[in-house]
């Protein structure tokens, strides 16, 4: 294991399939959405995910009208998410500022992925693609990094750099499956092994819903994917017990020289989760 | 209980019938289930005493279409209760849902043969995109207690597929269950195909679902849907003219 990506922490707030954030994207409200940029901003996250997307709306107007918004308060990198090839075309059209990430594509091809792939490429910024295919989710690890391979085959084909690649092997909860986190685990070991250049992401989230206490899941199961290579975290960096966590990961996965980032971290207060 | 068996050898041997008789007959109130006490074994997740306790009836000879229901079917529909309560967790629900399908294997063999025609053939299954498959097996059950012949075909199942089926095992009604805002439509794929193969009139189309309403039934030409799996049985008998 050589954890040569650093851990990379996305904010995960701005997405409109979170009912605060549908209402201020349908009313365009600037403030709500500049504020809660600034927030995560502090809040230690490396990228800022946008996701736009209301039915009835105009995702391509909206999620442009948010990039401007958002980069009129923060110069973090931003994750355009959305599955309209058109709505991040002209999203990066107004985008400014260092390379974004495109979310996302899945192993089902068609016209809107090669699409993004394009756009991805031309572009020279980052993509997200999701470990799945016409045939959906499989819960086998096997079956899954056979999906993996063919992103990683297609896209660097089409001339995406290894490293802007960006696979999201998919958590799955386990309040549905008992060996989800098993099965993720494996396909982690897996995927180190037979893919070590290309970037790993997820929603780490998802694998308490349904359950009690999601936080002590989730709180769990970081220190378990890092280990395992996993390094772009779509997350609340709101969450900061969840930061202090990453924090002492980057320290024991050797990406915080002598520690200097969690003693500082430490003097600021900000490892004290009790807060 | 054998210890206090054993230790009465000394006694005169009437009082060692008599002992023995008190025993089994203790025994034989111990074992004796009411289908409430199975229920509440279910709904408390207790897998293998659930188990045990519907093999136990069985053995007794309690009626097995009242095990099923009173038992297993009543204390799946509590368990759901009390997830939408949310007293329950989502693992809860899950495990129930295998939980109803193990005891149902157990008393399936049990049932009576349905004696005279099947009330009609049903295919039952989730529609392209959709994974949830405990609501639409309730259906099942349901269904052939109430001397319909079921075929499940699965989860995420192609549209043309539920025509083929259909046609194969010259089904009666089309049931689909749909649960996510992307996939509900698909029932709508599956009427537009069996009309554009000008056999719309052959079937009856019902469909069920968290998210599904007669409205919406309706607005995509099906025949019908239902709220619960008993609900889903009265549905079939009118459209079949059973009621
Ligand atoms: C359990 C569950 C899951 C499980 C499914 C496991 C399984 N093996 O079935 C898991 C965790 C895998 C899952 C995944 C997802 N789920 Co889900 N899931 C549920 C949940 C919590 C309960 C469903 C259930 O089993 N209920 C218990 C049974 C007994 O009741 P029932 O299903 O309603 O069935 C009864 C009736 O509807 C009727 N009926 C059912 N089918 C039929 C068919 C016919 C013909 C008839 C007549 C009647 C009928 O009779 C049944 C018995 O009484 C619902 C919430 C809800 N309120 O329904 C969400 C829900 C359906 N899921 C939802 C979502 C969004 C998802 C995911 C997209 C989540 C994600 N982001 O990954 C995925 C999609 C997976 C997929 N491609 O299908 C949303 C759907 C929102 C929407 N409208 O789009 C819901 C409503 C939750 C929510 N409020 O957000 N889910």
């Amino acid at each position: 294991m050589q954890y040569k990506h650093k851990l990379l922490y996305i904010g995960e707030s701005l997405n409109a399939s979170i009912p605060k954030i549908k209402e201020a994207v349908t009313n365009h409200d600037d403030e709500a959405i500049k504020a809660l940029a600034k927030r995560q901003e502090e809040c230690g996250a490396h990228m800022l995910d946008l996701n736009a997307a209301v039915s009835g709306q105009n995702e391509v107007e909206d999620l442009a009208w948010m990039v401007e918004l958002v980069q009129s308060v923060t110069d973090l990198p931003l994750v355009l998410d959305s599955s309209s090839p058109e709505a991040i075309q002209t999203a990066l059209k107004v985008y400014k500022g260092a390379t974004p990430i495109i979310s996302s594509i899945t192993g089902e091809w068609g016209e809107g992925h090669d699409d993004l792939l394009s756009l991805a490429v031309e572009n020279d910024c980052g993509l997200v693609a999701m470990c799945m295919d016409k045939e959906g989710i499989s819960n086998s690890a096997e079956k899954r990094l056979r999906v993996a391979e063919s992103l990683y085959e297609k896209t660097t084909t089409a001339g995406l750099k290894p490293e802007n690649l960006y696979i999201d092997p998919l958590v799955m909860t386990i309040s549905a499956d008992t060996v989800a986190g098993v099965a993720f685990l494996n396909l982690m070991r897996m995927m180190d092994k037979n893919l070590p250049d290309a970037r790993k992401f997820c929603g780490a989230s998802n694998v308490s819903y349904g359950m009690p206490l999601r936080k002590l899941i989730n709180h769990t199961f970081i220190p378990m994917i890092v280990a395992l290579g996993m390094d772009a975290f779509l997350v609340n960096v709101r969450d900061q017990g969840l930061m202090a966590i990453f924090k002492a990961c980057a320290a024991l996965i050797g990406q915080d020289e002598w520690s200097m980032q969690y003693i500082t971290a430490f003097r600021e207060g900000k490892l004290d989760v009790k807060k | 209980m054998i210890r206090s068996v054993l230790t009465t050898r000394s006694l005169s041997s009437n009082k060692i019938i008599f002992q023995v008789l008190v025993f089994l007959s203790h025994k034989f109130q111990e074992a004796k289930l009411d289908i409430n006490q199975i229920k509440e074994t279910f709904v408390k997740l207790q897998s293998e005493d659930a188990k045990s306790q519907v093999q136990a009836a069985l053995d007794e000879g309690m009626d097995p279409v009242e095990i099923l229901n009173g038992g297993i079917i009543a204390g799946l529909q509590e368990v759901g209760k009390k997830f939408e309560e949310e007293v329950y967790f989502l693992a809860e629900l899950m495990m129930a849902g295998k939980l109803g399908e193990a005891c149902i294997e157990i008393i399936t063999p049990h049932l009576p043969e349905n004696t005279g025609p099947a009330k009609g053939v049903v295919i039952l299954g989730a529609v392209e995109g959709d994974l949830h498959d405990i609501g639409y097996s309730l259906v099942a059950s349901q269904l052939k207690l109430a001397g319909y012949k079921v075929h499940v075909v699965g989860v995420n199942v192609p549209s043309m597929k539920f025509v083929e089926k259909a046609q194969e095992l010259n089904a009666d009604i089309i049931g689909m269950s749909a649960f996510l805002v992307t996939t509900i439509p698909n029932c709508a794929e599956v009427v537009k195909y069996l009309v554009d193969m000008n056999i719309r009139d052959k079937y009856k189309v019902i469909i069920g679902g968290a998210e599904t309403s007669a409205e919406k039934a309706e607005s995509m030409g099906c025949d019908g849907q239902a709220e619960n799996a008993v609900e889903a049985v009265k549905l079939c008998d009118r459209l079949l003219g059973h009621a």
